[in-house]
């Protein structure tokens, strides 16, 4: 709200240090955005918080001033001499649970003209748009006390009476039309509050008046409206019809009902003053009173919940320069909460004005002398450390860690080509997203991570190594939350790279051997990587990969069907992997913990085999089988060479592997460990059909 | 007059520059045919005191030669190696192969020390989902559909009753509705508000706390705040609390920083305030243990959040928040 200061030093009597003043209001809780300068005066741009409805008035804002620096109020002086009797024209309410009160004023014979510049002056630097002297009272006034105010033409008012009621309880119908003042027609549900004359509504309660019954320059007699309305029903209608105005946003947080006859009678003596005019009688219809609010409070529960050695003296103090009426009852106190504070209902809230007003800083600050010992939620830190590790690991093997936002859209899962049956398409969709393109929940990270290598690659980086470890998304058929599960995404990128060792930290094997070297860190076994069947990875260079049979995750070279659906220039080559790591955590769970076992002094015994296997081969078989025969002098096998071309047979491979054998008590002879090794590999031979390679 | 024998040997010893080379002295001298070897097995057909004599003169002839023929191996050796070590040179300029640790994203850092910091007070670590019930994320923390509350908030919805979590105040209903006093505990993770702009990113991050027990004050709420604003930003960082206002806390601070961009002195960043608000916090409010089911009047405490994005930025002059989330690998390298 923009308070010119010379405006609003007309409501304070007393001195202080305006210098100050910004800073004073701020520690009080008004807080001063900004001051600008507009024609020798300061305007001070001030941020209220949604509690304190009182402060959107120069008199509210006044009143807190008084408070802080102990100054007297100045209230604006008036008074309606002479008023007129009119007992034709008739008020009622059909709907008082939504409408508390409303009172009116006519005044006839106005001329509604332009404002004198003072006006325009006042309301400009306060950023309200000058209309004609009628509607600028109105303004003018609704920035003093607070209070919107509205000016109907009487005269296009119809049967000369004003209805207040819904759609529902007038008409009986469920919803209404009516063109607003800014020219849009609008239609209104049947719980919206609107204001009808005789026979049409004329305004929308609280929110905007209606085009019909506009004040103009041809208008000589009005109705002045003051009213107050149930805060929650304006919100929900200036909410449906998308509009917030100064007079929706004040009645939505809570206005001041004893207060509006002051605001209408001001109003009224202005107009008067500004386009001459009869005055009438005002017609109050107020059903039933609010009865005022009382608090009750002990001072010593006070200090001990500030935590502040106050003497009640002080406090009561305090209070009475906020206006609050204080009673001593036995034990403690009874605060009567002015009409104006409508914020105020508990002792908690009287803590917070005494504190307020004796300034937040000067409360010590105190460490709790000792805790009470809080039990951990064991579970989740063991699941935050698991994920931690991961992340460290993550870092120490090159990898940059990505956050993006928890969106995507249906359109990153086609560019995927995922099935319309497939899991990750149960998204959760958002009712009002910014963009389309973050329009759903993620079900996956991947769709993000590749979006990160493009964008990196079109600023020229040429190789990547990235990862995201975030929460996915799952809509759940009979339950309101989604299921959230945590992943991990992470690729490698490449293009034209070259290395004087001749190496290829970007290939599949190497992010393998990440993933590989992750389960190893986590001391899962059982891992199985079968070949893919995710429509988005290039189907000769990926796999699923399962852990005690069920699938957790993928790795693979993105295929370049989707490579062309992004912005690439280049041809990058993408290798991808996201795991699911709720999956891991429970797969850990398993784990037993670690017992050290002893292992064999003995000396080992190597053999080294090649075979000849069809182009297709997977060497994953030669592991199974050797495992399947299962010997327990076997310690080790690994593959050492994998060789096609010159010497081979077309349509062959040649895999070299070499197994370490070990006895736990007893050093090995040559003899037997020849008789088992010619086992094995006629084992393997016979079983696959492979030819032993000299 | 020296032995011949001995001569020989020591001027084609002197020559030797190959193991080979010296092996072959070796067989020429003390062999089976050996010249030394010869001699010796000649001794037979000397009288006894020629015999006596040369004997012992060919045995020392012998010793020497072994002698010499070590030293000379060894010698030779020795010199292989070296020969070898100066042909295996590497330039040890390049590079070493490819090895970058990567660089951990500095919203996460912050977040890691923001923890670390509470965990040190004594503060637990609790989560809660980020798809929501409205009842959690705004009823039971005070803030009743359709009151003007919600507006400081601007939420995405899943339905009317399912919102993404404006804040991580939910993970407070959710655990004082399953754990009694005294709670001691953080909940970091994302956050959504329907907002983008300059200084505005629909995703978020925040920390937010909870401390409840009998007898917790405002008092001790500004004690362990201040803690931890020293502990994040240094020693002496200027603190102010200002009074401010939200519908779970009562009364309701924001907390300020003096500027650390511009040492308090006004400028763009803390837009010439000297001040930059960090946190913002208050004393739980009844009806927030009202929706617990905590005892009417037995309990307080109070609650803090922060944004870990701005707090980030303030610690490593990040001016764009924007940069979060482009994911340049330039920029996480950096941390």
């Amino acid at each position: 709200m923009k308070i010119p200061l010379s405006w609003l030093k007309e409501y304070l009597e007393g001195t202080m240090d305006e210098a100050i003043l910004p800073e004073a209001l701020t520690m009080a809780g008004l807080e001063v955005g900004s001051v600008e300068e507009i024609e020798g005066d300061k305007v001070f741009d001030l941020e209220i918080t949604p509690n304190r409805a009182d402060c959107l008035s120069l008199l509210g804002i006044a009143r807190e001033i008084k408070a802080i620096f102990r100054l007297n109020l100045k209230k604006p002086q008036f008074e309606i001499k002479q008023a007129l009797r009119d007992d034709r024209f008739t008020i009622s309410i059909a709907d008082p649970h939504l409408c508390y009160r409303y009172a009116g004023r006519i005044i006839r014979n106005v001329k509604v003209t332009s404002s004198p510049e003072w006006l325009k002056l006042r309301l400009e630097k306060a950023g309200i748009r000058s209309i004609n002297n009628v509607v600028d009272v109105t303004n003018y006034v609704l920035l003093e006390y607070g209070h919107p105010l509205h000016a109907f033409d009487l005269d296009l008012l119809e049967d000369y009476c004003i209805r207040v009621g819904t759609p529902k309880s007038i008409l009986g119908t469920s919803s209404a039309e009516i063109e607003t003042l800014d020219g849009v027609k609008r239609v209104v549900g049947s719980e919206d509050l609107l204001i009808w004359d005789g026979k049409r509504p004329v305004a929308v309660a609280g929110v905007m008046g209606g085009a019909n019954t506009e004040v103009t320059d041809r208008t000589v007699n009005i109705l002045l409206e003051s009213a107050y309305f149930k805060p929650e029903s304006i919100r929900k209608t200036a909410k449906r019809l998308g509009i917030s105005t100064e007079a929706s946003y004040r009645f939505e947080r809570g206005t001041d009902i004893e207060n509006l006859i002051n605001a209408l009678d001001r109003a009224a003596y202005l107009i008067q003053k500004l386009t001459g005019g009869e005055i009438y009688e005002t017609i109050d219809v107020y059903p039933t009173k609010i009865p005022v609010k009382e608090i009750s409070f002990k001072t010593d529960r006070i200090r001990k919940f500030i935590g502040l050695e106050i003497d009640d003296r002080e406090i009561l103090e305090i209070l009475s320069e906020l206006d609050i009426e204080v009673k001593k009852k036995e034990d403690f106190y009874i605060a009567k909460v002015p009409t104006h504070r409508q914020d105020l209902s508990i002792e908690e809230d009287i803590a917070e004005e005494v504190a307020r007003i004796y300034g937040y800083d000067r409360v010590p600050a105190e460490m709790p002398k000792a805790f009470k010992p809080v039990k951990e939620n064991l579970e989740l830190s063991k699941r935050r450390e698991f994920i931690n590790l991961i992340r460290d690991a993550m870092i120490s093997l090159g990898f940059s860690e990505a956050v993006n936002m928890s969106f995507m859209s249906v359109q990153d899962l086609d560019n995927l080509e995922i099935p319309q049956e497939d899991r990750r398409r149960k998204v959760i969709s958002l009712l009002n997203p910014l963009r389309q393109e973050e329009s759903v929940m993620r079900t996956m990270l991947t769709p993000s991570i590749i979006r990160n290598i493009e964008r990196n690659t079109s600023r020229g980086i040429e190789t990547i190594k990235l990862f995201e470890i975030g929460r996915v998304f799952f809509s759940e058929h009979s339950e309101p939350l989604p299921q959230e599960l945590t992943h991990i995404c992470f690729a490698t990128k490449k293009e034209d790279f070259k290395s004087i060792f001749n190496e290829d930290p970007f290939d599949f094997y190497s992010l393998k051997g990440i993933v590989e070297g992750l389960l190893r860190r986590l001391r899962l076994k059982d891992i199985l990587f079968r070949r893919s069947s995710e429509p988005f990875l290039h189907t000769g260079q990926s796999a699923d990969i399962y852990i005690n049979g069920e699938k957790f995750g993928f790795i693979g070279v993105l295929s370049p069907k989707v490579i062309s659906k992004f912005d690439f220039k280049t041809k990058p080559y993408v290798c991808i992997a996201e795991l699911n790591l709720e999956a891991l955590f429970r797969a850990i769970q398993n784990i037993a913990a670690v017992t050290y076992k002893p292992f064999s002094n003995y000396p080992p015994i190597k053999r080294d085999t090649a075979l000849l296997v069809p182009i297709d081969f997977e060497a994953q078989k030669i592991f199974d089988l050797i495992s399947s025969y299962g010997n327990e002098l076997v310690e080790d096998v690994y593959i050492f060479d994998v060789y096609k071309g010159k010497g081979i047979p077309e349509g062959k491979l040649s895999i070299a592997f070499r197994i370490t054998y070990r006895a736990s008590e007893r050093t090995l002879t040559s003899e037997e460990v020849d008789t088992l090794h010619s086992k094995l590999i006629q084992n393997i031979i016979s079983e696959t059909g492979a030819e032993l390679r000299f | 007059m020296e032995d011949p024998l001995k001569q020989s040997f020591l001027s084609e010893i002197g020559q030797v520059s190959s193991l080979q080379e010296l092996l072959n002295i070796k067989a020429r001298y003390i062999g089976k045919k050996g010249l030394l070897t010869e001699k010796i097995k000649g001794l037979g057909n000397l009288s006894n005191e020629d015999r006596k004599f040369y004997g012992k003169y060919y045995n020392e002839l012998k010793n020497f030669i072994e002698e010499q023929l070590k030293t000379k191996e060894s010698e030779l050796k020795q010199r292989e190696i070296e020969h070898s070590l100066r042909k295996d040179i590497i330039d040890i300029t390049l590079p070493g192969k490819d090895y970058y640790f990567g660089g951990c994203h500095p919203v996460n850092k912050t977040l890691i020390e923001i923890i670390k910091i509470f965990q040190e007070l004594g503060f637990t670590v609790e989560e809660g989902p980020e798809v929501e019930l409205d009842y959690y994320n705004f009823e039971a923390l005070n803030i009743p559909k359709n009151h003007p509350a919600r507006d400081m908030q601007d939420t995405f919805y899943v339905s009317e009753e399912v919102v993404l979590r404006t804040h991580t105040s939910p993970v407070q209903v959710r655990v004082m509705e399953k754990k009694k006093p005294p709670l001691r505990f953080i909940s970091p993770g994302k956050v959504y508000r329907c907002d983008s702009d300059v200084t505005h990113t629909p995703m978020f991050h925040q920390v937010e706390g909870l401390m409840v027990d009998e007898d917790v004050s405002f008092s001790h709420l500004k004690g362990v705040l201040v803690y931890f604003l020293e502990r994040l930003f240094g020693e002496n960082t200027p603190v102010r609390f200002r009074p401010s206002f939200f519908p779970f806390t009562e009364p309701s601070t924001e907390i300020d920083i003096g500027c650390i961009i511009c040492g308090a002195k006004g400028c763009r960043v803390c837009k010439g305030t000297g001040w930059l608000e960090v946190l913002g916090a208050g004393m739980v409010h009844p009806n927030v243990f009202r929706f617990a089911g905590y005892p009417e009047g037995k309990y307080t405490g109070f609650a803090f959040g922060m944004g870990v994005e701005r707090l980030t930025m303030l610690k490593y002059g990040i001016d764009d928040i924007r940069l979060f989330f482009e994911n340049d690998i330039r920029f996480l390298r950096q941390f």
